[in-house]
């Protein structure tokens, strides 16, 4: 056995021998910054899959919390295009992208949200009912196209707000809460409520439609909740989407 | 405890290149593998390290005399650790890394670990191949689709200087 281990050892360099033992480069891996990372997948297939691995990833985004790295602005001028400003000090960069033209959409995409490093997308069509939605992960590239929201029961219902929950450290799916607006015999608004999860499917109804007095548009993903507020009054509400299992 | 028994306890560890070195055992129980070793009354004589040559030994051995004479004070800690590393080339931090790893030492292996990703982080991929001795196993049509879809990770990236 330890005339093994010394021929092997000669044969190969430490490096060598590094890169054959995934749990030291997983090490290695978990303190290499995103951009070096996404790179490094061309180094080898093997690489590939392990900068790729499920597992990997939840545990990066344990030991490494998302830092904000920059802002993606809407340019004024043509509505399609986004300005980048990064956050970080010692590096100006190029923007990771100036336009969303996944999907052959032919008005382009904007971003409504972001969320722990995914984008909730929309594409800019006029009309509600021809929009389609997407979740892109602008550092993979990749992007999914969410299922279409069939109107219930032949009731018209306007769509308020799509809003993304996701954190990658509890869990590698995302869910999207949808909330649309239904009119009611009295003329008061009530909302009904949609999930949608990555990970078990479609759109789900969820609850009775709902009265609030809030901008539904705006909503921001902060401790396992969505939150809105309103735009006049104090009042605001939430959706736990720890406690609503779909 | 070890003032108890007055006189310090020295250990005698050998690479496997059969170097001797001695080191104190207050010292070299920062490996995990060596206290197994002094708790389970193996370490008697020579304890042999049949996966350190002679040079990392060394250089482990000053590492455990080191950071072992700094106070409870994880500021001078990590900076003792910094500097330990600052002049280390990329093949002695692998060595370093092999080393921390059999000896169960995981303050070095963390180290070294965060080091060798502090070299790596602005190089290129040839670079990375050559010192892994990694086989670039892609065909050219599935190089050019990942390095497309991942262009804005190559820039910034240093020229390689091989060092």
């Amino acid at each position: 056995m330890k005339t093994n281990i010394k021929a092997f050892r000669r044969a190969h360099s430490s490096a060598q021998i590094v890169n054959s033992i995934d749990d030291l480069l997983i090490d290695i891996f978990l303190r290499l910054p995103i951009k070096s990372l996404v790179r490094f997948k061309l180094v080898s297939k093997r690489w590939h899959s392990l900068v790729t691995d499920p597992q990997f990833c939840l545990m990066r985004s344990n030991t490494n919390p998302n830092p904000a790295v920059g802002l993606f602005l809407l340019s004024p001028t043509d509505s399609i295009s986004y300005d980048y400003v990064s956050l970080s000090i010692n590096k100006s960069g190029n923007p990771p992208f100036r336009k969303l033209d996944f999907d052959d959409e032919p008005r382009g995409v904007r971003i409504l949200q972001s969320c722990n490093g995914l984008l909730l997308c929309c594409s800019n069509s006029a009309r509600d009912c021809n929009k389609r939605y997407y979740v892109y992960n602008p550092t993979t590239k990749n992007f999914s196209t969410l299922p279409k929201l069939n109107g219930v029961g032949g009731i018209s219902k306007r769509m308020c707000g799509m809003n993304l929950a996701f954190d990658p450290a509890k869990s590698p799916h995302y869910k999207v809460v949808c909330v649309r607006r239904l009119r009611s015999d009295s003329g008061e608004y009530r909302y009904q409520f949609a999930v949608y999860s990555s990970e078990k499917g479609p759109w789900r109804k969820w609850g009775d439609p709902y009265t609030a007095g809030v901008v539904f548009e705006t909503g921001v993903y902060w401790n396992g909740a969505i939150h809105w507020i309103s735009n006049g009054t104090t009042d605001s509400c939430y959706f736990d989407l720890e406690r609503h299992e779909t | 405890m070890a003032a108890e028994t007055g006189t310090p306890t020295t250990l005698t560890l050998k690479s496997n290149d059969d170097e001797l070195f001695s080191v104190a055992e207050s010292a070299a129980i920062l490996s995990v593998t060596i206290r197994n070793m002094v708790e389970d009354g193996c370490a008697g004589g020579v304890i042999p390290l049949d996966n350190v040559d002679g040079k990392t030994l060394a250089s482990v051995i000053t590492y455990m005399n080191g950071i072992s004479a700094i106070p409870a004070d994880e500021e001078k800690k990590k900076s003792y650790r910094d500097k330990f590393l600052s002049d280390k080339d990329f093949e002695t931090l692998a060595d370093m890394v092999l080393a921390a790893n059999y000896l169960n030492m995981s303050c070095l292996m963390d180290a070294v670990s965060a080091k060798i990703a502090q070299v790596m982080e602005k190089k290129s991929v040839g670079w990375v191949r050559r010192k892994f001795g990694i086989e670039n196993d892609y065909t050219p049509e599935e190089e050019a689709a990942v390095k497309e879809e991942h262009k804005w990770t190559f820039e910034g990236v240093e020229t390689d200087d091989d060092n």
